[in-house]
């Protein structure tokens, strides 16, 4: 614990302060005066030159009234729940490696699996992308050879009427509006984070072996195991996970803009608040109302953060 | 592990079934991987002939990787000049700030540590435009300074949060022996803060590494000129090229990832363990 | 030291290499931007498609060596982050000197804002055509459209302000060997019907003869409208021609017109022509892959390529993407019109369009922030010559702007065709209108598509998209008017303190535009008060 100091001696160590100057002038001019800035703007109909026309609260009122914008809410709650069910494969992935007999076997698994990280996001994401694509995606070929075709088409006849699976037409995974949305949940399959499954993994360690001896005796089985002792214990890192990724997925649009671009593809189903705020000043030169989209977006998360935050209890 | 004969024996057999269930998820895992090594040696022509087997060697193009090298070998050095700058500007200063908190109680230093909390929390969707607009009042804009200088900034808050926790942890005495010694702050921080928190310094400086090797988006608004791009946004401009052959395309992903494979090969239980270590602090 | 700390010194230094060499590279060429004398022009574009690149570079390094002194760079950006690039440059003042005219760049708005009307320098001669036929020709008389409309030509702001490369026509492109194969011989169709007869016998014998499935058009949201717009114009030929009344010599026509006709009610949806122009559209759609409005122009080429479909539209610009894409030979006809002893889509048309009015394209704006102004417009003067744009035209396989440029064999079959009728309208006219249409498209096309259903469900929405566009209209028209009034303000206070002689000539000229915007605008906003509704949003 750093000792309080005696007012002498603090002054006397007046150039520790000096040591922080560094960092918070740089966290001022690119954290706090972009946010200040931010705000101040929200409140103008800025093209982005050097002449703004002070509007006060006309952006605001247009996003109260903007469809699109709340449209892309309902799409992003969607992509957050799929997300959510999407963190399943890690915890299961964590568990079967833990109770592996083995510590070599484990370790090396621990490798491989950092192994996929070190490819760079955006290469991994092209990737996908590449199997997405109609003509010469994985995907389409896959789907081809199994029948899952054959299936999705009787699905569309008979089920859905959407008009889109067609035999000897390719699927148009990224172009097609329904097809969007679908396709932002199935990319990234298997659904195994390497990061974290190592965090599960650092959790489920501190399991004495005493215990699965004790289930053991007792009769329990495997699933019972997981649901009464190891899930448990790893609750917390669970928890966490969860938070981040609730917070990162309604902030994120990376992937949806690298994907479908600026506009949220086709018909606009892949437009998430935070790529339409990146669209509206970018795309349309709108900064002003960009600005109020992102403060609204700002509240709207801090919020979820703060709630959060009262809720999971981060035990170190 | 001391279990007993039969509960060993019973586990011997379930292994043998995680081994496979492992193996598969890993397996798709790795699966795009494998496409694209083998893709790489193609051409669009055999590829659509034999989409999921590598081709015979005699007659893998290799063109495909020179063309991949020499549109890649610009990019790659933008980013690797971007990011070792970056990350080694972010940690030095960030060793300063965690320093000077962690040292002593100084007066403010209360208010100073929520300044920085308050920003973790704080989502930064929002300052995406209106940082746009102070680069380009500050002229830095379609200079690769401006992504140093972002990413030196954007790695404080966490860095620091870090690094403050473990200079805490470390005793006193260490320091007040330096101290009477006649060490400077500076002589304090290299003799003494250093040499024992290597492991957390390097785990925080691949993470700031790879997360300024994998930035985009503010490089995509920032730069004009194609010679200054890193690599995130010469991989977009190259998705947004018309007429795709593949083969150069995945050896151009492949070659984008190797340096990073690269590195990973060496500093191998570096990453391993500071990633583990780094998700038990989480 | 143990084998892990070895491990990661060799990993570190490597990495400790590679940034000295990264260094040394961007140090170096810090050194040689700034060290020189050197003028740089630059110019974007996003035309990726083959050869164009090469032909610009072509007449880059032709300006370089009659301008020692001067760099021109070429700067290529994917259509996809175009718009993004665009605006972010324009708005960070880092914009190159020449930019193409696009989407995000054609606005009213953004032209008025960040780009140089040209208009004061296209009545001289181009000095760069010295020595040709048209060395006597002011500038603007030397393209093929005189720069009369979109997109050199504004008309809200009645300035120009791009210099084009090319022209653009649409041709259907055909599988020679294909075509033989399942109709026999290979006589082109010239009419609608013979065209449709085509894509009957493709349907029905094509699998038989060719033992895989064939489809007649490769149609995708890009290619298909090449066709279907077409035809649609052609049944609303007559419908136009009734509402321009005398004047059917404008080029661009006043769709105001129609707009209004529609919201008072005097025209219909459900008017006999315009059914009759959505009919034939869902009727060419069926020749189509089904679904092809999802797909994009790359998976139609692909289709068409493969050998999966005999023919494609598209414009003269992706003639050499095609072909070199395309193991099998190519040929071309136009889109065919219904003649007038039709039975059903007769009665409306007066025959095939006239190409006269296919407009300049590709065109360069210049920046109004650019450093070198001057030389960036000579060089504008340079790229639009007679001789250089022959070369673009030999190097890139796209159409001349420039008159009296030769066209060589291969490209003869595109040359825009004189001789023909006035064209119809396309049936939207701004963005609501255009989303409204769009989404409810499925409705026609398709093979349970009819125009009842479509109508239908067009009619609910269509009015009010229709009522926003119009105020977007009036809206635009009076942020001209606004942006006008300051220019004219300025030249006026100049001409009063007599200080610039030609500003009172730009007075005048400034007066004159301002009365016919004005002229818009009292229309727009008169039409929109007999309607009773508010005349801007």
């Amino acid at each position: 614990m750093p000792a309080t100091l005696s007012h002498r001696k603090a002054l006397h160590e007046w150039q520790l302060y000096l040591f922080l100057v560094p960092s918070l002038v740089l966290v001022a001019t690119f954290m706090y005066f972009p946010a200040a800035s931010a705000i101040y703007h929200s409140f103008f109909d800025w093209q982005g030159g050097d002449a703004a026309r002070f509007t006060g609260l006309a952006n605001y009122r247009r996003v109260i009234n903007d469809v699109v914008l709340w449209r892309s809410f309902e799409t992003i709650g969607i992509l957050i729940i799929a997300n959510i069910f999407k963190l399943i494969p890690s915890i299961l992935l964590a568990v079967l490696i833990h109770r592996l007999g083995s510590e070599k076997w484990q370790y090396w698994y621990r490798v491989l699996l950092v192994l996929p990280m070190i490819v760079p996001g955006l290469v991994r994401l092209f990737i996908w992308k590449f199997f997405f694509d109609p003509n010469f995606g994985i995907l389409n070929k896959v789907l081809d050879f199994t029948g899952g075709k054959t299936l999705l088409i009787a699905l569309d006849h008979h089920f859905l009427h959407w008009g889109i699976f067609h035999a000897g037409v390719p699927v148009p995974w990224l172009s097609e509006s329904h097809l969007i949305i679908p396709s932002l949940i199935i990319w990234g399959f298997p659904w195994i984070g390497t990061v974290g499954v190592l965090i599960y993994l650092a959790g489920l360690q501190s399991i004495g072996t005493e215990v699965y001896e004790a289930a053991d005796l007792d009769g329990v089985n495997s699933f019972q195991k997981f649901i009464h002792i190891e899930l448990p214990l790893i609750m917390t890192q669970v928890r966490l996970s969860l938070v981040l990724l609730i917070i990162g997925t309604l902030q994120g649009f990376g992937l949806q803009f690298l994907l479908l671009g600026a506009n949220g593809g086709a018909g606009g189903s892949g437009m998430v608040p935070g790529l339409w705020m990146f669209n509206r000043a970018f795309s349309a030169g709108e900064f002003g109302y960009a600005c109020a989209l992102g403060m609204v977006l700002f509240i709207f998360i801090l919020a979820l953060t703060l709630l959060n935050n009262k809720y999971v209890r981060v035990e170190k | 592990m001391t279990d007993g004969q039969t509960t060993a024996k019973g586990r011997q057999s379930a292994d043998w079934l995680k081994h496979l269930v492992i193996g598969g998820i890993l397996f798709i895992e790795m699966f795009p991987f494998y496409m694209m090594l083998q893709i790489s040696f193609k051409d669009n022509a055999m590829f659509n002939r034999s989409p999921w087997l590598p081709a015979w060697i005699t007659s893998w193009h290799w063109e495909n990787w020179i063309f991949g090298a020499k549109l890649v070998t610009p990019y790659l050095a933008n980013t690797v000049f971007i990011s070792v700058s970056a990350t080694v500007g972010s940690i030095v200063i960030a060793v300063m700030g965690a320093y000077f908190f962690a040292r002593y109680r100084m007066p403010f230093s209360g208010i100073l540590w929520s300044a920085f909390l308050v920003l973790m929390l704080m989502p930064g969707v929002a300052n995406i435009v209106p940082l746009f607009l102070l680069l380009k009042e500050m002229h830095l804009l379609n200079t690769l300074w401006a992504l140093i200088i972002l990413g030196v900034a954007g790695g404080q808050v966490f860095n620091i949060y870090v690094l403050r926790n473990f200079i805490e942890d470390i005793p006193k005495d260490l320091f007040e022996a330096a101290e009477i010694d006649g060490a400077s702050h500076f002589q304090q921080i290299m003799n003494v803060v250093i040499p024992l928190s290597g492991s957390i310094i390097g785990t925080l400086a691949i993470l700031t590494f790879l997360g300024s090797w994998n930035d985009f988006l503010m490089p995509l608004i920032v730069l004009r000129d194609r010679q200054l791009f890193p690599l995130g946004v010469g991989l977009i401009y190259l998705d947004g090229e018309p007429v795709k052959e593949w083969g150069n395309t995945m050896a151009t992903y492949f070659l984008s990832s190797l340096p990073l494979i690269i590195l990973f090969l060496f500093t191998m239980k570096l990453f391993v363990r500071g990633l583990s270590a780094g998700a038990i602090k989480g | 030291m143990n084998r892990e700390k070895v491990m990661n010194l060799i990993g570190l230094s490597l990495l400790a290499a590679c940034f000295a060499i990264a260094l040394t590279r961007v140090f170096s060429r810090t050194a040689t931007h700034l060290g020189s004398d050197v003028v740089t022009i630059r110019f974007a574009h996003y035309q990726l498609e083959s050869g164009v690149r090469g032909a610009f570079d072509a007449i880059a390094r032709e300006y370089e060596k009659i301008h020692p002194g001067v760099v021109v760079e070429q700067m290529s950006i994917p259509e996809n982050v175009y718009p993004t690039w665009t605006v972010t440059q324009l708005a960070g003042g880092t914009a190159p000197d020449l930019i193409e005219f696009g989407n995000s760049t054609g606005t009213d708005e953004r032209l008025a804002r960040y780009f140089q009307p040209l208009t004061e320098w296209v009545g001289s001669p181009n000095p760069y055509n010295k020595g040709t036929s048209l060395e006597k020709t002011p500038w603007r008389q030397t393209f093929l459209d005189g720069l009369t409309g979109w997109p050199n030509y504004n008309t809200n702001l009645l300035e120009i302000y791009g210099m084009p490369n090319t022209v653009v026509t649409i041709r259907i492109f055909y599988n020679r060997d294909l075509y033989r194969k399942i109709i026999g011989n290979e006589t082109l169709p010239r009419t609608y019907q013979e065209f449709i007869e085509v894509c009957r016998k493709v349907e029905q014998d094509g699998e038989r003869i060719t033992g895989h499935k064939v489809i007649p058009i490769a149609g995708s949201k890009s290619n298909a409208p090449r066709i279907t717009e077409s035809l649609f114009c052609g049944q609303v030929q007559k419908l136009w021609a009734q509402y321009q009344g005398d004047d059917l010599r404008q080029a661009n026509g006043n769709e105001a017109v129609l707009r209004f006709a529609v919201l008072k009610h005097k025209l219909s949806l459900y008017d006999p022509a315009i059914q009759s122009a959505y009919q034939i559209t869902h009727d060419a759609g069926q020749y189509m892959q089904p679904g092809f409005m999802q797909l994009n122009r790359e998976d139609a080429v692909f289709t068409f390529t493969q050998g999966n479909a005999l023919m494609i539209a598209t414009g003269s610009y992706d003639t050499v993407s095609l072909t070199s894409q395309a193991p099998f030979e190519i040929g071309v006809f136009p889109v065919p019109y219904p003649t007038k002893d039709d039975p059903t889509y007769g009665k409306f048309v007066f025959g095939p369009a006239t190409e006269a009015g296919a407009p300049t394209q590709g065109s360069f704006l210049l920046y109004m922030e650019s450093k070198h102004k001057q030389q960036a417009l000579d060089f504008l003067r340079f790229m639009t010559s007679q001789k250089m744009n022959a070369l673009f035209a030999a190097k890139s396989g796209w159409l001349p702007a420039v008159i009296g440029v030769d066209v060589d064999e291969k490209m003869k079959p595109f040359m825009p065709v004189m001789d023909g009728y006035i064209n119809g309208f396309r049936p939207f006219w701004g963005a609501d209108t255009y989303r409204v249409i769009d989404n409810n498209q499925y409705l026609l096309l398709g093979s349970d598509g009819s125009v009842k259903k479509f109508l239908d469900a067009l009619s609910r929405d269509f009015e009010g998209a229709l009522i926003s566009d119009s105020q977007n209209v009036n809206k635009t028209s009076r942020n001209n008017l606004l942006r006008q009034d300051v220019a004219l303000a300025s030249y006026m206070q100049l001409s009063r303190e007599g200080a610039a002689p030609a500003a009172a000539k730009k007075v005048s000229e400034l007066n004159e535009i301002e009365t016919k915007l004005e002229l818009d605008l009292d229309d727009g906003i008169l039409e929109m008060n007999e309607l009773g509704l508010p005349p801007m949003k």
